[in-house]
């Protein structure tokens, strides 16, 4: 087990060096790209073509396949911020700031479909577009915390100094993450209490929760792609005038 | 077979709601996919010109 667990760590450390990262990730990202497109496609298939309608709401309930597992998503990308955060401050790892980089634009694109399909849901079911609820406003300051991360980043010269302050802002911010999480149990909201619990088991009928699951497995996918693809562009883009980016990637 | 995937498009009558979500989510992801790929190929670009 020690040796299982040493084996980790030093395949950690050995990720926390960007030219390691940038060729781990070079020769990865086909397969994480096949493993994405497979899942995610495979999810959205079951979900959206064979599973049952729902009694109550008909087939306008399977936007649940698009808008639960970016909800999901949008959320477990700012916690993983958070946490390359606290690294990037305590062990001043230089990839720790450039995943923040990478995964903010990542994490805003992934809360804007949750915003937009979560309106498009709530025309059909509530009657309207928007309200001010409790969910939905939290997580458009979810969305405005992502849109702070990539604008400051991008409004500081110095890319140190830059992670420093996206760092502060991700680690501080992640207290939004708890309240949109339990602003439905909280406040009165329009919103439907979590799809998904630890605590209980799901309400929904299997032939409806499988497809989710897979779909959001498929979305996990797809972030891990996607960040992969984001990282090694940051990676370049910041090491350019590095020995290795210029043996590497200039072949010179 | 074409009357099932009309059924499957239309929906009754809710089949734009939910294939617009589907639309959305392709667009926001293509972009995310594409910028990173973009910004490598002008970095490689310009270090092949300064060469």
């Amino acid at each position: 087990m020690n040796r299982v667990w040493s084996r980790i760590k030093n395949w950690l450390i050995a990720m926390g060096s960007p030219p390691h990262f940038y060729r781990w990730a070079t020769s990865s990202l086909p397969w994480l790209a096949g493993l994405a497109v497979i899942v995610f496609c495979a999810g959205l298939i079951w979900g959206l073509g064979f599973s049952p309608t729902d009694y109550k709401q008909g087939d306008v309930y399977r936007i649940i396949y698009i808008h639960v597992p970016s909800a999901i998503l949008a959320e477990s990308i700012y916690i993983f911020m958070a946490i390359s955060g606290f690294i990037s401050m305590v062990w001043r790892a230089k990839i720790a700031g450039m995943l923040i980089n990478s995964a903010a634009p990542l994490g805003a694109g992934f809360t804007l479909i949750a915003l937009l399909t979560g309106s498009i849901w709530g025309k059909t079911t509530w009657g309207t577009w928007w309200v001010w609820d409790a969910r939905l406003t939290s997580t458009l300051i979810m969305f405005f915390l992502y849109a702070a991360i990539i604008g400051l980043h991008s409004s500081i010269e110095n890319k140190t100094k830059g992670d420093r302050a996206v760092s502060i802002l991700a680690v501080l911010g992640v207290v939004i993450v708890p309240i949109i999480k339990k602003s439905v149990d909280w406040w009165q909201t329009l919103h439907q209490p979590s799809t998904f619990t630890l605590t209980s088991s799901p309400s929904m009928s299997p032939d409806m929760y499988l497809p989710l699951l897979v779909c959001v497995l498929g979305f996990y996918c797809l972030f891990i792609f996607m960040l992969t693809n984001g990282l090694r562009a940051e990676i370049i883009s910041r090491e350019r005038d590095k020995s290795w980016v210029k043996k590497q990637f200039f072949k010179y | 077979m074409l009357d099932s995937l009309q059924i499957l498009f239309i929906m009754d009558g809710k089949g734009p709601y939910v294939w617009s979500c589907l639309l959305i989510l392709i667009i926001i992801i293509t972009i995310n996919i594409i910028i990173p790929v973009v910004r490598l190929k002008r970095i490689y670009r310009e270090g092949t010109l300064e060469e």
